[in-house]
Formats: structure tokens, sequence, C-alpha cells
């Protein structure tokens, strides 16, 4: 697809000019190409950025004077116009002051609801999960959006968007937070990850031997539940990884690493995000070891991967799958590694 | 900017009844966009603060007949185009006005950055990429976004095609969007 066509009409969406079956053929479009979303945000979020003058005030008195230099009759005189305004702000400030009202009323009515229901605060929890291979896309109480990945399970009580945004994540998520005075926390085994406004992608399986934080847009404020006092704050396309066994080792792992590393997002050519990928039903992977993205596939297929050969599993791979089922993956994999596979009804090994 | 509905009640105000109330906001609203735009021309600030108040005085001047004006928003900058033009050439004698020589101040995206919520680095990414844009793109890019001129108004004001301008606006954003991607891998360690 020629991108023109993409930037053209992200073009005249932002300046107002698009017709209905311009911005159906937007949509059609990003759906078919998500990896252009990432940088149709920036874009959108640079349009609206603004910039307020300072005060024309000096500029105007100026203009005045000479007016009156050039003997032109001007009137010092209140009009209708004038009225008009004084209604406008009479307005807006009733409509100031109930909303103050309101917020006001919330409050206290937060605050008695609370002090009476602290106890009860434990029972009514929702949960959602998923199973292997498949992902779910669901809307919080608050308007954030969070995507599942396969075998993840979120859950939060019913104080949720009210006194609270805690998330209890164990798995795979991503997260899009909207804007809101409550801060957003996601507790997982390991670490708290704690956001304003952002979107961002965080991974925590059990059986996983680090947790990455990875951020697409905003900040979000990391603490590890082991170092409550030590905050590590991530800036768009840096990713957070947390060891949780010292004795993990990886090839791009500097020797003898601490126990936490930041690092950038990876990148394709296009502009797809590696950690995120998964969203877009992409599963893709880059110089990682077999062993590890048969894990990754373990959880896309929902299937058991044993491998009886440890050369085979620590071979090096690079490769992505969209809509290949699991003999076709591995077929695929089979070009470049050395492999025989075999199938079992819900298990596949791996042998030389 | 002013909503179209406002704009017109405005006008009426000020060609009908001499409100100076309504002149005032309107000198308010428009001042600081048309300033840049001339600027943008000039070169001088002096110069273009003129450009501005002559505009104003034959607004005033000429109050009664502006309810005749089609479209009052390009006509401000149309008239500020002109002008300044005017003026450059009685600056400058030997300068005449190229729109492939204008220099453009993005004041939106250079006045507040933190509002972005991005790393510092692509932010300098991005300000290359618009800086590294011909000038009549940027003028385009700018008349759009900061100016809020229509594909039409803007083909009107710089002598182009619609087509041109639309073309240009997809030079633009995607120069941009290539400043927002890359491929550098940087670890740190705490």
């Amino acid at each position: 697809m020629s991108q023109n066509q993409f930037w053209n009409l992200i073009g005249k969406k932002l300046a107002g000019e698009a017709t209905a079956d311009e911005i159906s053929e937007l949509e059609e479009l990003i759906k078919s190409n998500p990896e252009l979303l990432y940088a149709a945000q920036h874009i959108e979020d640079l349009w609206k950025l603004n910039y307020f003058e300072n005060d024309p005030g000096t500029a105007y008195a100026n203009h005045l004077k000479k007016l009156k230099r050039k003997g032109i009759p001007f009137p010092e005189n209140d009009l209708s116009y004038s009225n008009f305004r004084s209604k406008r702000v009479a307005n807006r400030v009733i409509l100031s002051a109930s909303i103050c009202i309101a917020i006001l009323a919330t409050i206290l009515l937060t605050t008695y609801l609370l002090s009476h229901h602290n106890t009860n605060l434990e029972k009514r929890i929702s949960t959602f999960s998923t199973q292997k291979a498949s992902t779910s896309r669901l809307i919080l109480p608050d308007s954030s959006s969070v995507v599942l990945n396969a075998g993840s399970k979120i859950s939060y009580n019913e104080h949720f968007g009210i006194s609270n945004r805690d998330i209890n994540l164990t798995g795979e998520a991503f997260f899009d937070v909207k804007k809101n005075y409550i801060p957003f926390i996601i507790h997982t085994n390991d670490i708290q990850v704690r956001a304003l406004g952002t979107a961002f992608n965080v991974k925590s399986y059990p059986d996983d031997k680090a947790i990455e934080t990875s951020l697409i847009r905003g900040k979000v404020e990391i603490t590890l539940e082991k170092r409550p006092d030590v905050k590590y704050v991530l800036e768009p396309d840096q990713k957070l990884i947390v060891r949780t066994d010292s004795n993990y080792e990886h090839k791009k792992w500097p020797p003898k690493a601490p126990l936490v590393v930041v690092s950038t997002l990876g990148h394709l050519q296009d502009s797809t995000v590696l950690e995120t990928s998964w969203i877009n039903n992409k599963l893709i992977f880059e110089d990682e070891p077999f062993k590890d993205i048969a894990k990754k596939m373990e959880r896309w297929y929902g299937m058991t991967i044993v491998f009886e050969d440890k050369n085979v599993e620590d071979e090096h791979l690079t490769g992505s799958f969209e809509k290949e089922n699991i003999i076709q993956a591995l077929d695929a994999l089979g070009l470049t590694a050395k492999f025989h596979y075999i199938i079992k009804s819900d298990s596949i090994t791996i042998t030389r | 900017m002013i909503a179209a509905k406002s704009l017109q009640f405005i006008i009426e105000q000020v060609a009908l009844y001499d409100d100076t109330s309504a002149y005032k906001e309107l000198f308010f609203t428009y001042h600081s966009h048309l300033l840049h735009f001339s600027y943008s021309i000039t070169q001088s600030k002096e110069v273009s603060e003129e450009v501005i108040s002559d505009i104003f005085l034959q607004i005033w001047i000429k109050r009664k007949t502006l309810t005749s004006i089609q479209n009052f928003h390009l006509y401000l900058y149309v008239s500020t185009k002109n002008l300044s033009i005017n003026r450059l050439k009685k600056l400058k004698k030997e300068r005449t006005f190229l729109l492939d020589e204008v220099i453009v101040e993005f004041k939106s995206i250079y006045y507040d950055p933190e509002q972005l919520m991005i790393s510092s680095e692509m932010y300098k990414r991005i300000v290359n990429a618009i800086q590294d844009l011909p000038p009549r793109c940027q003028m385009i890019f700018k008349l759009i976004k900061e100016d809020r001129l229509s594909y039409k108004e803007v083909a009107e004001l710089l002598g182009l095609s619609i087509k041109t301008v639309e073309n240009q606006m997809t030079i633009a954003l995607k120069k941009i969007s290539q400043a927002i991607r890359f491929d550098v891998r940087k670890t740190i360690s705490f």
C-alpha cells in the first residue's frame, strides 16, 4: 500500500476536509496496516498543540493611539456586544458554580460511601481472564481499555474508577489509560506500574524469567515490590525489564547485569513495535532462542511444546507469524533450523 | 479562533453598530496569527506590527462595508499578505517576495513541548523534520494547522492549486511521521 494515500487522508481529517467516505477509507487502511497507528497517533497529538499569545493589549493601545493621531473618530462606547459578552460571562460563572457544587457533592458522597463500606471492599471483585491462544479486549469502568493476551488475567474491585484505579495482573496486557486524577496502578507479583494517561504494555507471566513493561505513549512510573522507595520513570519508546530469576541468561543481556534494565523498544523496518505486535495478531520474534519462541508459541497456539534436544532449544531464530496454524509455523521455522517434530493430541515434541 | 457564527456576529456588530468592544475582540483574536504570517514575509517585527495596525485601520474606516465581504477570515490573510509584500518592497528594494524563501515559525509546536509527553529526542527529531521541509511546504502546513485555513483558502491565498496544497500537506505529514520511527538500541543499567 502506498503510504501517500494514508497521509493524504490523515491530512484531510486533521484539517476538517475529509468526507465521510474518506474517513471510512482511512479507518479501513488503519485496520489493515495497524503499524501506522503509532505515528498517526503522535501526529494527532502534535496537531492538538496550541499556542497562547501574550496579551496583545499593548499592540491594541498603540493601535488606538494611531487612530487618534490620524484624526479618525473612535467612540469610547459600550454597546450591545459587550452586553452579550457580560451575559456570556455571567452564564459561565453560574455554570462554574454548579460544577463546583456537583464536585463537592460527589466528594462528600464518596467519602460517606467509603467510610461505611471499607470492610466490604474485598467482597465484590471483577475478574477477566483469557484462555490460551486467545486475546480479548475490554473497557474498564473508567473508559480505559485493556487488551489481554493469551493466558492472562486481570482483576479489580467494585470501587474501581470511583476511589481507586488498582488492577491486579497476571500475564500480559496492553493498557490505554484515560487521563484521570485517580492514579492508575497495576499490581503484578513483583512490580507495580503507575500510569497517568498513557498507552503501555506489561508482561508478567509467572513462568517467565523477567517482567517487561514497554511504554508507547505518555509516562509511567514503576516501583519494585521489594524496593518501593526506588522509582523508575519511563519515557515513550523505552522499556523496563525486571529479572525475577537471578540465573536468567539471555544473549543480549549485559554480563553480570543487575536486576533491572531500561532499554529501547524494538522496531522493525516499518514502525511496528516488537513488544506490542501481539495486539495486532502478529507473533514476531527477533534473534531469540527457540525455547523462548516455543513458550510464546505455546500461549499463541494453546499447545504444549517439549524439547528433547538441547542444541535445538538454544538455536536463535527470527521470524513472524500471523495467520499460520501451528503446523505451518513449525514448517516455516524448519526452513532455517534443523529439527523434527511429533504432534500428539495437545502437545508437540521437538527432536533432532 | 472564533467560530464562524460568532465571527459573523462580531462583524455585524462592528459594521452596523460601530461596536468598539467587538472591534477589540476582532483585534485580539487575529493579532498574533496575522503578525506571524506577516513576519514570515517581511522578516521584521516592526514592519509587521505596522502592517497589522494598518489592516485594522482600514477595517475601522471601511466598517460599514464589512458585511459584504464573502470570506472574512480569508480576506484578513489576503490583505495581510498583499500589504506585507508591499512594505517589503519599500523596505528592501532589491528583495522581492518569493514563497520559497519564507521563514516559518511554528509557535504552537515550539511553545510547550512538554504537553506532548514524548521524549526530548523524539521532539528534536520532529522539529528537525519540520525545519527540513521546503519553506513553501512549511508555510502550507502552518496555515492549515495554526491558522485554520481550509485547503481551498490556502490555495487562493498563495496562488496555488488545491491539488498542490493537498500534496504538500501529505509530504509534510509523511516526513514528520518518518521522524517518529527509529531503530537504535540502547541499554542503560541502573
